[in-house]
């Protein structure tokens, strides 16, 4: 137990026991949902289940400031399209064991033939006419921003139509991805496993079922929906706010729930000259790594919320932030967001990285 | 029955539910108690209208009749579209004895001056409503009964309340209002809502509203004690008078079912003091929208716990005082800081 | 022996009755006294007052009291008048909100019988302005309030009372044929009831009927400015009993009119 961070890795307090690769673990371990629990003494597991720690603990105070850059140069422009299309619903993902970029042709046949054995035994409650399913995994290269980050990968379920005539039509959509991911925690993840903890799903809801069930069976993870706090929701108010003189954001749109009876929503649109102003009298600029701190976040933030009251006299705290959109994204508390522009990709998808890693029990 | 009767019926009987549908052919009045009983109302819309079809021509029924099933769809479905309000102003000495008769002859033929082709219904409701179907043609073309015009005024009120009006026939339509009326003016009321009956308790002052009509009440909190022995009664006293002053803004009881109210705010930014944005004479440009179930219902609930502070700002209890949903916010002098925003219509 | 013990008990409790009423009597008088000299004292002050003549130190104390006594009688005054007011279907006022607004409030009365109350809270700040009201929208309110309200509150109160009894009376006229003549048959009444079209029936047995159309020129009145009265037999709608039933129409409210009519024998 001589090692650095103790008790948030301690874990991997022995990298080299026994039993540091996962294939020679007994079986009992497969049946756990947690990615990495027993390499550690159980004893300490057991006495201090208080102390099962998350990254949690390490949320960043500030973070680099939203830069523009053409996402298409590194990544295929037809599958960056696929992203920017659809409302995505958010889950986090334990890592995945033996999952193998080599295998996707595979794993596509499989996932396939899952869905068609669990619709015919009536497992899924929806009877559609599909004849029957073609399901492609392809990895999207180029999304990945560090070494430690594991290959996108974007799955598509085409139903086939009754009538051969027809094309397949494409009837849900997924993809699992890391980008920016805590490199310590990366690093320190044993042999075998794959860590892409954020996962995005568009579809009917029985696929999606289907799909994770699938994943947890094949690759012994967990899928845990991803709720978005209003921390993460201020964030990126600002830094997309922050974006505003390189790419127009439009507007910057703040959604608002009150415990009312009935609830009451509000609704508050800033003009986004009006709104990069107020952020530009906050946000002191430096020039050479531009950072962003959580202070002037909450500055920003609670600068609109005082204009707000100033005229209406309503406490915002007393309410939940529900929803931030700007024409770069929006971002909803229960874990739904829209991709507006690729350009800032790598900033969205960074932030709900760290997100979906602070869920994932360590 | 021509096309143009056939594609109204259609749409009619698609949006009335198959339960409902018996009572609502039975209400129209004008098939038989044999021709209604024939007609199966289970079966699929489409059949069903086609063999409704038959019975209609079978009486020889014609686009008229059916403009009237279409009417009394509205009348029974006041919440199908977006309503506006309007506001007719300067009324005229004899304003107040127009009749029914009256308003309904000088509408038609005020109408029919400006448009030569145009339909008008109209009909009067126990309530007192006066009903206006309006099918607008030009002096090419007939009358379009697809997009008709819906008008409900009630008489000897300044109040009007339209759904799907052009704005081509805005200027007609006025012009008819305020002749039929006897007014000099009229403008758009700046109140919207899907709920035809939330705008008229509104603007009519049909809910209960709560006035400062206990004068022993008023006179002990002005010489009540600044402090209290017993925190508690302090509580209980302090959440009553928010609750009074809830009521007194928004009203008591069951308040009329308006869903939204819009603000657009083109005030100075008012931050914190030590804001930079302060010293700066720009505007602080961005609209607020307000949305529930019950818009009033839900304002009332946050005064009374406390979730906005009080006294209720007059952005808020102009809803209710001047009837409107829409605002624009403008400060009052440009250039000096003033903490109350004035209303701008 | 114990009759007489009765007997003697009886005697010392009369005894000792007289004695109360002789000490009650004792102390009203010296409160009649008191009184009187108070009284006098209070004259003598209220005098040298009226004359402006100097007060003397212990006078001074007197004088407050004094003034606490006429402005609690004004104050009775005040109230008795408010009450009276209230009575006669007048107006109450209420300052609110620290006095920067009033509210009014209007009982409306028909026959001795109380009807709706209304409310008009007003804005005092600069201007007088009404801030909210829940008086019918049929009121023309807002050409009252432009003809009046900044320049004689009084009397725009006033008038609109007179406007809000009046509309109560024709409602409540209304209400009270529905109740009580079944026979009559309204054609057409309007929200400010200044428009009353209905049908008497003659006779059980024909159809023979009679259409009185009835207007109210005057807003702040009960009764009807015009009466017409139709039939298609014009010799009936001209005849002296008919002529004296529109007089009826428009010197008595409208239900007593049409039960007198019954009475009579014009109407069923």
């Amino acid at each position: 137990m001589a090692t650095v961070k103790w008790p948030h890795f301690f874990h991997f307090s022995a990298p080299h026991s026994v039993v540091n690769t996962p294939a020679h673990r007994p079986d009992t371990r497969r049946s756990k949902s947690y990615g990495r629990s027993c390499v550690e003494p159980p004893s300490l597991f057991w006495q201090t289940p208080g102390h099962l720690t998350t990254l949690g603990h390490r949320i960043p105070t500030s973070r680099r400031a939203a830069k523009s850059h053409n996402i298409t140069t590194k990544v295929d422009p037809e599958q960056v399209a696929l992203l920017i299309k659809n409302e995505w619903k958010l889950s986090h993902v334990t890592p995945l064991y033996r999952f193998r970029h080599t295998q996707l042709k595979l794993y596509s046949k499989h996932l396939a033939a899952f869905i068609i054995a669990e619709k015919q035994q009536g497992v899924a409650v929806e009877v559609g006419v599909e004849a029957g399913f073609k399901v492609t995994f392809s990895a999207v290269l180029g999304i990945a921003e560090t070494k430690e980050d594991a290959e996108t990968v974007f799955i598509q379920v085409h139903s086939k139509p009754l009538f051969s005539a027809d094309t397949p039509k494409a009837v849900w959509r997924g993809w699992l991805t890391c980008v920016n991911g805590d490199p310590e925690y990366l690093r320190s993840l044993p042999p075998d496993f794959v860590s892409l903890p954020l996962f995005c799903s568009s579809g009917p809801e029985y696929l999606t079922a289907l799909v994770k069930s699938w994943f947890e069976r094949t690759f012994d993870c967990s899928f845990g929906s991803l709720y978005l706090n209003s921390t993460m929701l201020n964030w990126l108010a600002a830094l997309w706010t922050g974006c505003h003189p390189t790419s127009n954001i439009r507007y910057l749109k703040l959604a608002w729930n009150m415990p009312s009876q009935p609830p009451l929503d509000i609704a508050y649109t800033v003009n986004p000259q009006d709104a990069w102003e107020l952020w530009n009298s906050i946000h002191t600029e430096d020039s050479t790594d531009d950072r962003i701190n959580i202070e002037e976040v909450q500055l920003f933030m609670n600068g609109l919320e005082i204009h707000f009251f100033r005229h209406f006299k309503i406490y915002l705290s007393a309410g939940t932030l529900t929803k931030v959109s700007t024409a770069l994204g929006s971002a909803h508390h229960d874990g739904k967001i829209k991709i507006g522009s690729s350009d800032y990709i790598t900033t969205l998808l960074t932030l709900l990285t760290e997100c979906a890693l602070m869920k994932t029990p360590v | 029955m021509d096309e143009q009767a056939r594609a109204i019926l259609q749409r009619v009987i698609r949006k009335i539910p198959n339960k409902k549908l018996q009572t609502a052919l039975r209400a129209w009045d004008h098939l038989s108690s044999e021709q209604l009983e024939s007609l199966d109302y289970a079966q699929p819309k489409w059949l069903f209208l086609e063999n409704l079809i038959s019975r209609c021509e079978e009486n020889r029924l014609s686009l008229k009749d059916v403009t009237k099933l279409e009417m009394a769809y509205y009348i029974d479905n006041p919440s199908k579209g977006t309503w506006h309000a309007y506001q007719l102003f300067q009324a005229e000495g004899d304003a107040v004895s127009v009749n029914f008769t009256q308003f309904r002859e000088q509408l038609k033929a005020h109408l029919k001056d400006v448009v030569r082709h145009v339909s008008v219904r109209t009909k009067k409701l126990e309530d007192g409503a006066v009903w206006i179907r309006i099918a607008w043609g030009d002096n090419f073309s007939k009358p379009n009964h697809l997009k008709p015009t819906y008008v409900v005024h009630y008489l000897q009120t300044s109040y009007v309340f339209v759904l799907n009006l052009m704005s081509k026939h805005k200027p007609f339509l006025y012009q008819a209002l305020l002749l039929s009326t006897r007014h000099v003016s009229i403008k758009e009321a700046q109140l919207s809502s899907r709920s035809l009956t939330a705008m008229r308790d509104l603007l009519m002052r049909q809910y209960q509203q709560v006035f400062p009509t206990n004068q022993e009440r008023t006179l002990k909190e002005r010489n009540a004690p600044p402090s209290h022995p017993s925190i508690e009664k302090e509580h209980a006293e302090c959440a009553e008078r928010r609750h009074q002053m809830a009521c007194e803004a928004f009203g008591d009881g069951v308040l009329p079912k308006l869903e939204t109210a819009v603000y657009k705010l083109e005030t100075k930014y008012r931050g914190n003091s030590n804001n930079t944005l302060n010293d700066k004479d720009e505007l602080f440009r961005g609209v607020v929208m307000f949305s529930s179930s019950n818009l009033l219902e839900s304002f009332r609930h946050c005064v009374s716990a406390g979730m906005a502070e009080g006294p209720v700002t007059p952005l808020l209890s102009s809803i209710t005082q001047k009837g409107r949903n829409s605002f624009v916010i403008t400060d009052k002098v440009p250039g000096a800081a003033s903490q109350t925003p004035a209303h701008k219509a | 022996m114990l009759e007489k013990a009765g007997t003697a008990g009886q005697e010392k409790q009369k005894q000792d009755h007289l004695k109360e009423l002789h000490a009650a009597i004792l102390t009203l008088r010296a409160k009649r006294e008191r009184l009187f000299a108070e009284t006098a004292a209070l004259k003598d002050l209220k005098d040298k007052l009226d004359q402006g003549l100097p007060l003397e130190e212990e006078e001074t104390d007197d004088f407050m009291q004094l003034e606490q006594f006429l402005l609690k009688s004004r104050l009775m005054q005040l109230k008795d008048l408010q009450t009276v007011y209230h009575l006669i279907g007048g107006y109450n006022l209420i300052e609110s909100k620290q006095g920067k607004s009033v509210c009014v409030s209007f009982r409306t009365a028909f026959e001795g019988m109380y009807l709706e109350t209304y409310n008009l809270e007003m804005d005092l700040r600069r201007t007088v302005q009404i801030s909210r009201h829940n008086i019918p929208p049929c009121v023309p309110l807002e050409r009252l309030a432009k003809e009046h309200l900044q320049a004689d509150f009084k009397a725009f109160l006033e008038i609109l009372s007179l406007h809000l009894n009046a509309l109560a009376g024709r409602k409540q006229q209304v209400l009270l044929i529905k109740e009580l003549i079944g026979t009559v048959e309204i054609i057409e009444r309007n929200q400010l009831c200044n428009f009353l079209v209905f049908m008497c029936k003659i006779q059980e047995e024909t159809e023979a009927a009679v259409l009185c159309t009835l207007e109210y020129g005057d807003l702040t009145q009960c009764l009807p400015t015009r009466v017409t009265i139709e039939s298609e037999n014009k010799t009936l709608a001209e005849s002296p009993q008919w002529k004296k039933n529109q007089v009826l129409l428009m010197e008595s409210p409208v239900h007593s009119a049409l039960l007198t009519m019954r009475k009579v024998g014009s109407i069923v």
